[in-house]
């Protein structure tokens, strides 16, 4: 890699930051870092939208920092990514548009499940010991002023993720009309409750063995804490509540020397991480002293790579698989066979190793939704798939392989026309052509039984010749296969044609 | 008194009057030429105005306001105005006194103040009267239809007795900012000196006819100048400042000039219209203002102190070489004893070099033709993104800031006026460059203002580095000042007021306090301008209990009173005043033997500390570290031009036996060698 420039700039729920790194043979250096408190956050969480006066700050902080990267010469490369406080604006488009029109920064929104992955990838990059604690049993948490994103791994896989709407500026908002002297009791219980949440999904008796936290918060409890090493003692946490807890924000202010928008959120930063603690029966939090904006810039200029991403997913949507009791056998084989068409169509398929990996998951899941019910079986895989928050993953990812699944039964008594015309026409052609080879490879398994051992594709000119091994004639997959390889026509103009070979010597 | 009550302080404005008789007997000092001591005159004067417009008028606000607190001294606004006035009366009266024997040295030297305008000097005189004064001035005679005039600040005025048919008029000729105050005329190898009011009274039949010239006497009025910005809710402040200049000149009357022969009856008229109560009146024995006598020159170098030139050291290419060098050591150097060209230079290498980016700088006080400032415009012209800092409320230049600002803005610079309630006192210029390896920040950071004609005059440190982490947070402070970002050092090589410097400095004297504890030797020196911190005063005597050595080198307003047993008696106080103006500010810590050295903008005051954008820079390159030593060194051997504080009192440093020496004018021939 040559020499190059990279910003970053993100509008957190509390502050606007900026990081411009300079990255030299693919190793990082912070040329610059800007920090400008604005809560945007505080006109989300309680009015639900972004007020225009703070529009037009935001406007103007970011006006500034375009002017840092006109220094650098920065024309392209940066991103300029929105977490909660303006993605959960109802007005974030007009936000988006202003900022545009008015700075010259395109803005994007960063998904709850992008902000979590990226988070999680720059604190494996930086925490040798961090794929250790996956295998062992551990809750990663991010705890910003918006949410908390919390995902928990063991064995190498993620067993549960979820961004939850529970970020210290979030619950200083809903309480700011609580008296002092309850508002712990306040925070109390409404972080209980998260964890509660988060108790329903873990597999009965689950211990946790490390606590892992990122986020904002960390660099005022390191203030306040200073803690040796990157380890919060609960010991020290609980000392430092029991000392806040009822104490006036101007107090904290002037005893601890911090700014006012720290003083706010420091009593609900400090309820969750104890109750984290509590939660996990855990003494002591792990943390990463590097900043998001780092993380993703690490992560949007290619310095960092996951390369076990996939590997990690496959694992995990086994696991999700397991929790809706799913055929693992059938989701083996069909994405085997898929696999192996979208290979073996190479040439004509112009889609390249995402969707490889789309396919492979629809494959995995398409049929979980039997779980409810076998019939319409694929309307509930679809809802099913909707709800996953795999980091890593991407909502519009979510979105691909629910489609694939919803599609991969032909229902003549539904029609899907409605959800398919919100995709763009490529997106669309995606979908089908993943769909085509779902269908297929999910006739060959068409009776659960792994009747067929084995399949090799050959295409030639206008023929897929689809050649199954087996040892008994495959008659309801010979029968599927026909139905379903309908749309495998329509979509490539190729017909695919079963050839069944008794698998003898 | 005990430390567990009141702590002893000096008054910060009787410290302050203190200080300017130090600079008053630079005239009387024999080691200064005769030219020079005039200067000290001048200097005294201007000191003296300032001190009148800012400090004496809020003495007088406080006492309109009935405030009666006492203040830490243990007094209150009107003993103070009260002290004011009598010390200041006396030093006018010795300011005369040695105006009046310096012109009799004068005489010697053929330099004549104020000769008789008779003969061949009268025709001279009505040329200059006729040509460049009556042009320019503009008499008003009080009638009912000409009321008593607004006489604005600092002007001399001449008030005139005029008599026609039996019928007396007053008259006021205000003489005008843009008039010459002396005209200086050679004749016969003769340096004459003459005097704009001594003319235009020669002539005032020629302005009156057909009046009789009873009498005249020439007065002049100080008034509040202090600039009060309000400018919360300002839009623009460039305008603000701009609309606060042009009151500037109207403020209250705080003091009443005028020679001893005006009578009694003149000065009630005068007050009586000019509409003032308590003001502090001087009489004055001979000329009022001597401010003029910085101006006089005269073609006999032996008048002067010896010229000499600034020294660049041998090491460092005034070339585009110069960013390879400082890559390779970081530079140190002191001004006026090294040159501060390097930085000009450096600022129009940097403006041509096509690798550079940016370049940021602080301006506080620029002088005018700045090469500097022209430099900023060529960059920006060139393509460089160019961002400077300008404090418009650096007092006393504001108009001047003013004008600088609107040129760099329509150059394309980014301009940028700080903050509403804080001045920028911090000195630093910041040079992008994008080289081979990577974008290598250039740091300056300086004690000093970014000013050619200053830097001749006024000591100072300039400190260059390369060095990633003093760069990074020089675009932190950037940043920071162009209200882009918060203030994120990353290893606090840059601390900055108000935010962290005061409690630095205590964290810094409470680990001497520390180490004395636990045995070991606790030592600071620290050089500075101005001590008058209520905070740190009081840790320092702390530490001086706790049996901290601490040597203060203040040159001028101190609020600490040394060598008082049981309180103070580990800490010197001593004030050098000399040739150049002491400025930099250095500051030592022992720290168990792991000695820091930090140069800074800041003088241990409030102002400073809680009201200022001030940096605090720590010198880590051992070479430099010496080099400050240096220069700490030397101050505190100096016996020739320092005064020691001596409970309340300055004493005035000799020899005493000893090898006399004075650390300026060592410092002029040694500067090569041994600092090198």
């Amino acid at each position: 890699m040559k020499n190059k420039y990279f910003a970053i700039i993100n509008i957190g729920a509390s502050a606007f930051r900026m990081i411009i790194n300079e990255y030299i043979e693919g190793k990082e250096k912070t040329l610059e870092y800007l920090v400008k408190p604005l809560s945007l956050g505080r006109d989300t969480f309680t009015k639900g939208y972004i007020a225009l006066e703070n529009v037009y700050k935001a406007a103007d902080i970011l006006k500034n920092f375009k002017l840092k990267m006109d220094e650098y010469k920065i024309d392209r490369n940066y991103k300029a990514l929105c977490t909660s406080g303006v993605r959960e604006a109802q007005n974030r488009y007009f936000f988006i548009d202003y900022v545009k029109i008015n700075a010259g920064i395109d803005l994007i929104i960063l998904e709850p499940s992008d902000e979590i992955y990226i988070k999680y990838v720059g604190i494996r990059d930086e925490l040798k010991e961090f794929v250790h604690y996956e295998k062992k049993g551990l809750i990663f948490a991010n705890v910003s002023s918006g949410n908390v994103a919390v995902s928990i791994h063991k064995d190498n896989i993620m067993i549960y993720s979820a961004a939850l709407p529970y970020g210290s500026l979030r619950l200083n908002e809903i309480f700011k009309y609580i008296p002092i002297i309850n508002k712990y009791k306040a925070y109390e219980q409404y972080v209980s409750n998260m964890f509660y949440t988060i108790k329903t999904a873990l597999p009965q008796g689950f211990k946790f063995q490390y606590v892992v936290v990122s986020g904002s918060s960390i660099n005022l409890l390191i203030d306040l804490l200073n803690p040796e090493k990157n380890l919060f003692k609960k010991k020290d946490l609980l000392n430092l509540y029991k000392y806040i807890k009822t104490m006036d924000i101007n107090d904290i202010i002037k005893n601890y020397n911090i700014r006012h928008s720290d003083a706010e959120v420091l009593l609900p930063t400090l309820t969750t991480y104890i109750n984290l603690l509590s939660f996990t029966e855990k003494d002591e939090i792990h943390f990463s002293r590097t900043s998001f904006p780092l993380m993703l810039s690490n992560y949007y200029s290619g310095a960092i790579k996951d390369k076990e991403l996939n590997k990690r997913l496959r694992k995990s949507f086994y696991y999700f698989g397991d929790r809706f009791k799913f055929d693992k056998n059938h989701a083996r084989v069909v994405s085997k066979y898929a696999l192996k068409i979208f290979d073996n169509l190479k040439p004509i398929l112009s889609l390249g190793s995402k969707e490889r990996f789309l396919l492979e998951v629809s494959a995995i899941l398409h049929e979980i939704g039997y779980f409810i019910n076998a019939r319409n079986h694929e309307e509930h895989s679809f809802h099913i798939i909707k709800a996953v928050n795999f980091p890593g993953f991407s909502r519009e990812d979510v979105t691909t392989v629910a489609l694939v699944a919803l599609l991969h039964r032909e229902n003549p008594n539904k029609n899907y026309e409605e959800i398919l015309v919100t995709l763009n026409i490529e997106k669309r052609l995606v979908v089908n052509k993943l769909v085509s080879i779902l269908r297929i490879a999910d006739a060959l398994d068409a009776n659960h039984n792994k009747l067929i051992r084995d399949i090799n594709i050959v295409l030639v000119h206008d023929k897929l010749r689809v050649i199954v091994k087996t040892l008994k004639h495959p008659f309801l997959e010979e029968h599927s296969f026909k139905r379903k390889s309908k749309l495998f026509l329509e979509t490539f103009g190729i017909r695919p044609e079963l050839e069944v070979k008794i698998d003898y010597e | 008194m005990t430390m567990s009550n009141e702590y002893l302080f000096i008054n910060r404005e009787i410290s302050n009057v203190a200080f300017n008789q130090r600079v008053l007997y630079e005239a009387i000092d024999g080691s200064v030429p005769l030219l020079e001591k005039l200067k000290f005159l001048s200097i005294f004067s201007s000191n003296m105005d300032e001190f009148y417009m800012i400090r004496v008028a809020g003495l007088f606000d406080q006492l309109d306001a009935g405030y009666t607190e006492v203040d830490r001294s243990g007094m209150m606004p009107l003993e103070v105005l009260e002290k004011i006035d009598k010390i200041s009366k006396k030093l006018f009266n010795e300011q005369a006194k040695i105006f009046k024997n310096l012109i009799k040295e004068c005489r010697k030297e053929n330099i004549i103040f104020f000769p008789k305008l008779e003969g061949e000097l009268y025709d001279i005189a009505e040329s200059i009267f006729l040509d460049a004064i009556l042009p320019l001035i503009s008499p008003i005679t009080l009638s009912a239809a000409n009321p008593f005039p607004f006489i604005y600040n600092n002007r001399l005025t001449i008030f005139i007795e005029l008599k026609r048919d039996d019928k007396f008029f007053y008259s006021l000729i205000i003489i005008p900012d843009n008039l010459k105050r002396i005209f200086q005329i050679k004749i016969k190898g003769k340096h004459l000196i003459l005097s704009v009011e001594d003319i235009i009274v020669k002539f005032l039949d020629r302005i009156y006819t057909g009046f009789a010239v009873v009498n005249s006497y020439i007065f002049r009025l100080t008034r509040d100048a202090d600039l009060t910005v309000e400018e919360e809710g300002a839009e623009d402040l460039l305008k603000l400042i701009e609309h606060e200049l042009s009151k500037r000149k109207k403020g209250k009357v705080v003091r009443f000039e005028f020679n001893k022969d005006m009578p009694i009856n003149i000065r009630d008229f005068l007050k009586k219209n000019i509409g003032f109560n308590n003001a502090h009146i001087h009489v004055i024995d001979g000329k009022l203002d001597l401010t003029f006598l910085i101006d006089i020159k005269v073609d006999n170098d032996k008048l002067y102190y010896k010229p000499f030139k600034p020294l660049l050291p041998n090491t460092i290419p005034l070339t585009n070489e110069i960013f390879q060098r400082i890559r390779a050591k970081d530079i140190i150097l002191y001004r006026p004893y090294n040159d501060f060209s390097l930085i000009t230079n450096l600022v129009e290498f940097a403006a041509l070099d096509p690798d550079v980016l940016s370049i940021k700088m602080t301006l506080y006080r620029a002088n005018r033709d700045s090469k500097i400032i022209k430099n900023l415009i060529k960059a920006a012209e060139n393509g460089k993104q160019v961002s400077v800092v300008i404090e418009l409320k650096a007092r006393f230049d504001e108009e001047k800031n003013v004008e600088w600002a609107k040129k760099l803005e329509e150059a394309g610079c980014l301009v940028s006026y700080g903050f509403v309630n804080m001045k920028i006192h911090t000195k630093n210029l910041l040079i992008l460059r994008k080289e081979s390896d990577g974008i290598i920040r250039y740091s300056h950071i300086a004690t000093g203002n970014y000013n050619e004609i200053t830097a001749r005059l006024y000591t100072d440190i300039d400190y260059l580095t390369a060095d990633e982490d003093v760069g990074y947070e020089g675009a932190q402070l950037f940043n920071y000042l162009m209200g882009y970002t918060e203030f994120l050092p990353k290893k606090e090589r840059i601390i900055l007021a108000p935010k962290d410097l005061k409690n630095k400095i205590i964290s810094f004297i409470d680990n001497e306090i520390a180490e004395t504890i636990k045995g070991k030797k606790g030592y600071i020196i620290v050089k500075i301008n101005s001590l008058i911190d209520k905070v740190l005063i009081p840790k320092l005597y702390e530490a001086s209990q706790k049996g901290v050595k601490i040597e203060m080198i203040v040159r001028g307003i101190c609020g600490l009173v040394p060598q008082i047993k049981d309180l103070s008696e580990n800490i010197t106080v001593r004030s050098i005043v000399g040739r150049f103006l002491e400025h930099p500010r250095i500051l030592y810590f022992y720290n168990g033997g792991n000695e820091r050295f930090f140069i800074s903008t800041a003088d241990w005051m409030e102002r400073n500390m809680d009201h200022r954008v001030e940096s605090l820079f720590e010198v880590i390159d051992e070479d430099s570290k010496k080099f400050l030593w240096k220069i700490l060194d030397y101050n505190l051997k100096d016996n020739c031009k320092s005064w020691q504080l001596i409970g309340k009192e300055y004493i005035k440093n000799t020899p005493n036996g000893e090898k006399p020496f004075n650390c300026q004018e060592y410092l002029i021939n040694n500067i090569e060698s041994p600092l090198f």
